[in-house]
């Protein structure tokens, strides 16, 4: 028997062929193996995992919807603030013993911390960093200073003094300003407000 | 006119310094009411106690005088149920700075060596009145207007809380 025949007889010729005086296997057939296959693969892959990742950034990066914000400024002061500081200064002045201080001195007249209590509403509205105090007497004043300018009102029971200070300019005395513990008198009132803004 | 000065007093140079011991007041009360300057009419003076730094070369010394101060005076309040003070530091200034000050009527101050139940660094801070003028006379508004340029010689406030420091009362311990 041929080799020819041998190669009918298997029924191998179709798996067989001759090119080029060789012989030469054709690779075995498999299923999805295809180009196209391969490629719709990796697409369909792409777009999947471009969804999902495009998915987790908008929920971790999604801008944040805007918070109401709540900016507590602080108030600009005012002239009744002006005068409740000084009120608080005189009500703490009250509760003072002699010797105060820490140093030998006197304590605070009542008559002269009732006599500033009187004044207090009857002071111009002007703001200023304000507060009382106690001299060497026991007699109260009242500091009312807007920058470098102050003023000093010094209340005794029966007499009021103003010192008014400003850099540049001649200081403003008034002395033993007859006073009875009552009315502001009207020369001081237009002194501090001439000269301390409103 | 300054009341007689010591013997042991020594004259003050205008480059030391002098430090003044603070008690605790209200935080509504003015700070200028540190120093009242109220009248001695026995001594006729106004004057506030500091100490002179030559003697009290560390700030430790002024706070050691601050803390026995606070324990002797509350020692007295206690026994006449008064309420006690508390020694929040000291402040220091210049002597030069505070002798140039000037009033625009002609008042200033003095700074006088005035040793002191034995302790040698006590100073006092008088006022000068202008030529003319007694000291018991002085008006409300010249002893303001001094005090308002007075208290802008002295440094911030060097605090200290007493009750850190361990008992040390005896004078001079930490004067080295």
């Amino acid at each position: 028997m041929s080799n020819t025949k041998i190669f009918e007889d298997v029924k191998i010729r179709g798996t067989w062929y001759d090119e080029q005086g060789l012989l030469k296997t054709s690779p075995p057939f498999r299923k999805h193996t295809g180009r196209p296959r391969r490629k719709l693969a990796w697409a369909a892959s792409l777009i999947a995992f471009s969804l999902i990742g495009m998915n987790v950034a908008a929920t971790v990066y999604a801008p944040s919807p805007p918070a109401q914000a709540t900016l507590v400024w602080p108030s600009p002061p005012t002239a009744a603030y002006t005068k409740q500081s000084l009120l608080e200064s005189l009500l703490k002045i009250r509760r003072l013993g002699v010797d105060w201080t820490g140093y030998s001195g006197a304590s605070p007249l009542e008559k002269s911390i009732s006599a500033a209590e009187r004044v207090l509403p009857q002071l111009p509205d002007i703001v200023a960093d304000a507060r009382a105090g106690v001299d060497g007497d026991g007699h109260v004043y009242l500091r009312l200073q807007q920058g470098e300018k102050v003023a000093y009102l010094t209340v005794e029971p029966r007499l009021i003094h103003l010192l008014y200070m400003e850099p540049g300019k001649p200081n403003i005395y008034i002395d033993d300003e007859q006073f009875k513990g009552k009315v502001l008198p009207s020369r001081i009132k237009q002194i501090l407000a001439g000269n301390l803004i409103s | 006119m300054h009341p007689p000065i010591s013997e042991a007093a020594e004259p003050i140079s205008d480059e030391d310094q002098v430090s003044r011991a603070y008690f605790e007041i209200p935080g509504e009360i003015d700070p200028e009411s540190h120093f009242p300057f109220g009248y001695d009419n026995k001594a006729d003076e106004r004057g506030e106690s500091v100490y002179w730094r030559k003697y009290v070369p560390l700030i430790a010394g002024v706070h050691e005088r601050g803390c026995r101060l606070e324990l002797v005076k509350n020692d007295r309040r206690k026994d006449l149920g008064k309420a006690t003070i508390k020694y929040t530091g000291a402040r220091t200034a210049i002597v030069g700075a505070i002798r140039s000050i000037r009033t625009q009527r002609g008042h200033k101050f003095a700074v006088i060596h005035f040793p002191e139940e034995g302790d040698n660094a006590h100073a006092h801070i008088l006022i000068e009145p202008a030529m003319g003028t007694r000291v018991g006379k002085l008006k409300s508004n010249d002893v303001r207007e001094l005090v308002s340029l007075l208290v802008q010689q002295f440094g911030a406030l060097d605090r200290h809380d007493c009750s850190t420091l361990g008992a040390s009362v005896g004078v001079g311990s930490a004067d080295q």
